[in-house]
Order: C-alpha cells, then structure tokens, then sequence
C-alpha cells in the first residue's frame, strides 16, 4: 500500500481538489424537477384480468417518464445534453418532502388510479357484456392523506396513504366526514383525530385547527374497489412505477379484456391522462417527455387528454408543440379524447 | 492450469504472501476511488437518458472491464515496487486473471440487458 501511494502521491496530490469537486457536483442536490423520457408498460403485464376474451392482437400501453425531484448539480448540467429533457424549479409544497415520501405519494397515486380505471372500465362492460358484475356495492369510500405540510403540527405522527376515520370534535361530538370537520372546530383548539395506517391499526393524533383549515393535512376521497364484489377478479402485479397518469389507458385496456371485441385491432397504442370516476379524463405532466418517450418505442397511434377549459396551459397543445419540435406528423397519431367513450368510439373507427 | 497455479506458487515464494495481499488492496483501493465517481456519473447518466439504457450498460461492461484492467495493473506494479526483479511472468498470470474477470463483467451485462432490464420495466 505504502508503495504504491507514494509511487501515486504526486498525481494524487494534483487530481484531490478536482476530485471533491467532482464528488460535490456528483451528490449535492439542488431545488429542481427535471423531466426525461422514461418508457412503455403494456397494462396486461401489471394489472391481470381473470376473464377468458378473444385473442388481444395488439397492445395498450401506459407510458412513464422519469421524474427527478431535487436532483444533484451533475444531473442538472447533463440535461441540457437532450433535446427530450425539461428542468423547471421544485413546486414549494414539494420541497420538504424525502424521496421515500415522494414514492409514497407516487405509489398512493397510482393504486387509486388502478382502481378507478377498474371502476370505469368495469362499469362501461357492464353495460355490453351480462357476464360482468359490477354495482353500487362494489366500490366503497375512503378518505386519505395524501398530502402534508411542512408545518404540520404533528408532521410525523400521520402517514402518507393513512385513512381518516374521525374526529372528536366540540362538544365530543364524532365527526365522520371529512367535509364538515370545520363545523366542529374551534380556531386555536386541539382535536383527536383517528386514523387507519397500511397494517389496519387505528391510531390517534392531536392535531390544531390551523392544520385543517390552512390545508396542513390533505385528505382526499376515493373511491376503491371492493373486489369480492364484482366479478371478474382483477390482480395487479407489483410495479416501480408510480403516479396516476397511466389511467385512461389502464381503464381502456381493462375494457379491452372485459368485452369479445378486440378494440385494438392489431395497433400498438399508447397515451396518457389520468381517469375519473365519470370517466372523463384529467390533464398530466412530463406531456414532452411523454410524446418523445412514445416516438422512441414507435407506437401507432398515442391518446392525449383533448382540451378542457378549467386549465390555463392545455396538454395536447403542448403535445402539438413536441411533435413539431421532435418531426412527428400528428395527423392520426395524436389523438385528443375527453372521455373513456371517445377513446373506445376512436379506436371502434379505426379500419 | 497446472503451469498457471504453479506460477502463483513460485511468485508466492518469490514474494510472499503477506506482500502480495498487501498489493491487492492497495490495487483495489485505489481503483475503488475511481470507480466511487463513475458509478455515480454512470447512475445519473441512466437516469437522465434512460431510454438509452441498453446503451450504457454496454458502456458500463467496457468501463468495468477497463478498471479491473486499472486494477491488474496497479497489483503488478505494487507487487514490482515490493521487490523488483521477479522471475514469473506476472504478465501472463494477471492476463489470465483478466480474462476470467471480463468473462464474469460481460455474462452479467448480458444477463442484464436481455433479462433483469425486461423485467424491470413492468
């Protein structure tokens, strides 16, 4: 050892303070969130449909894009080396979450996503195949955390994903839902909350009033699948990729394994856009990244959400702009949908 | 493979365990300090271009073949700076060595492309 070092000292002695410098750029993390093209899942290889159809000739795919939250100097600086990639500064409600709470949230996204793709793609066979069970007992309702502020008051006492089940509230009364808890709070007081973590087990918090009403604590509703209650079960298989944006295309291809129809008619078709419980679909990010990622795998035709008045920038404008950008000709590639319908009405058009 | 153990022996006796060892980890130490950055470099690359994924595993089989080479080489030179006239051919013991080393990188880079990154992207 001593040899060799002193046979290396002199070029040891020149390379150490670009070597921390290297090492710094390599792991000191900046406030950013840079977008790049990830790739394609065929839906049937995640969520499996126990339900014997004619033979699927093509595929349907959700596309992912990777997403890095606060990613290092180094990262930063070889983005620029892409044409595909996009950096824009972190969101301030993003900034103190951990990676493990980001997964968290991606994951959480994404389970709530299966199961309203399940919903709509349940309920839309329904209506074309006797054969499907699926009714109002099917579905039940749960309020989740699925956000919290830095300053929550007891930030690590309550766990992304966790379920709200109540609150003691003035007067001992037992507040249920979510919706009225500000009725029975009084500013400045300190409330015990029950929630349910991933294990089943109900534990209590004391959480302010601030926390609610400055939206501390972010409790959405879902609606999730009560699977001994529709026929035909449904598996999902474990899978690193998170976020809800796989939706439409989860919900279109779950419906392709519920009817005898095969609506993908050999194509390989892939989008994106998150599904809601009417089955109209939601805008998504990394929209860019998105196009770019579908070009790369070569697939026949891509569904972007159509354009929705509630939003200020609208995805399939964006999706325009990258297929100018990238060279694709978006006539027949492109398709713009509102609905689960106007997909499933393109795809019964396609010769 | 007789003649190759054989040859081991003589530079155990020529040299000496002990000292041998010793330019081994001197060897994997300082290619460790090379590598710590590269597999960093090489992380952050996939991850900003990770539909060229294949790519740069094939990229890392070649850069991990090159630093185990990094590696040989500083052995034989700790193993020379111990004691300077040596009568095996380290050359010849360390190629052979080499050529098992890269054998082993470029199955696990196979095994990765063709089958843990298929896997991989459910």
């Amino acid at each position: 050892m001593k040899e060799l070092t002193e046979k290396l000292w002199p070029s040891i002695r020149l390379l150490i303070i670009p070597y921390i410098v290297l090492i710094f750029l390599l792991v000191y993390r900046i406030d950013y969130l840079i977008y790049a093209p990830g790739g394609i899942t065929e839906v049937e290889s995640v969520i499996d449909i126990d339900y014997e159809v004619e033979e699927i000739e093509g595929s349907i795919s959700s596309t992912y894009v990777i997403s890095f939250k606060r990613p290092t100097f180094f990262q930063f600086i070889i983005t620029d080396f892409s044409k595909y990639n996009e950096v824009i500064i972190l969101p301030e409600y993003y900034r103190h979450y951990t990676d493990q709470e980001n997964r968290q949230i991606s994951f959480l996204q994404k389970m709530t996503s299966v199961d309203a793709a399940v919903i709509v793609a349940y309920q839309l066979a329904n209506e074309n195949n006797d054969e499907i069970v699926f009714n109002e007992s099917s579905t039940y309702r749960v309020v989740l955390v699925t956000g919290k502020a830095e300053d929550l008051s007891q930030y690590d006492s309550v766990g992304l994903g966790d379920e709200f089940i109540s609150m003691v509230g003035e007067n001992s009364v037992l507040v249920t839902d979510y919706n009225d808890l500000d009725d029975f709070m009084l500013e400045g007081m300190t409330y015990t909350f029950n929630f349910k973590n991933k294990e089943d087990q109900i534990y209590q918090v004391d959480l302010t009033y601030e926390d609610i009403d400055d939206r501390a604590l972010i409790l959405t509703e879902y609606l999730l699948v009560d699977e001994s209650e529709i026929y035909p079960k449904f598996t999902e298989a474990d899978s690193n990729i998170g976020g809800p944006s796989g939706g439409l295309l989860q919900t279109l291809s779950i419906y392709n394994h519920l009817v005898q129809e095969d609506i993908t008619k050999g194509l390989k078709i892939a989008g994106t856009g998150t599904i809601r419980y009417d089955g109209t679909v939601g805008y998504v990010g990394g929209i860019k990244q998105k196009i770019a990622t579908a070009y790369i795998n070569k697939v026949d035709l891509f569904f972007i959400p159509a354009i929705d008045e509630r939003y200020s920038s609208h995805n399939y404008l964006e999706a325009l702009a990258a297929c100018e950008e990238f060279g694709i000709d978006p006539e027949g590639w492109l398709i713009p949908v509102g609905t689960i319908q106007e997909a499933i009405d393109y795809l019964g058009g396609v010769e | 493979m007789k003649t190759y153990f054989n040859s081991w022996k003589l530079l155990k006796k020529e040299v000496g365990s002990a000292e041998i060892i010793d330019a081994l980890f001197a060897s994997l130490f300082y290619s460790f300090i090379i590598l710590i950055p590269i597999i960093l470099i090489f992380a952050q690359f996939i991850s900003m271009f990770y539909y060229l994924l294949n790519l740069w595993v094939v990229l890392i089989i070649l850069v991990t073949m090159g630093i185990s080479m990094l590696q040989l080489l500083m052995w034989k030179k700790t193993i020379l700076l111990k004691k300077k006239f040596v009568s095996v051919n380290i050359n010849q013991l360390l190629s052979k060595l080499f050529v098992i080393y890269s054998a082993v990188i470029i199955v696990v880079g196979l095994l990765f492309i063709f089958v843990f990154i298929p896997m991989m992207q459910i």
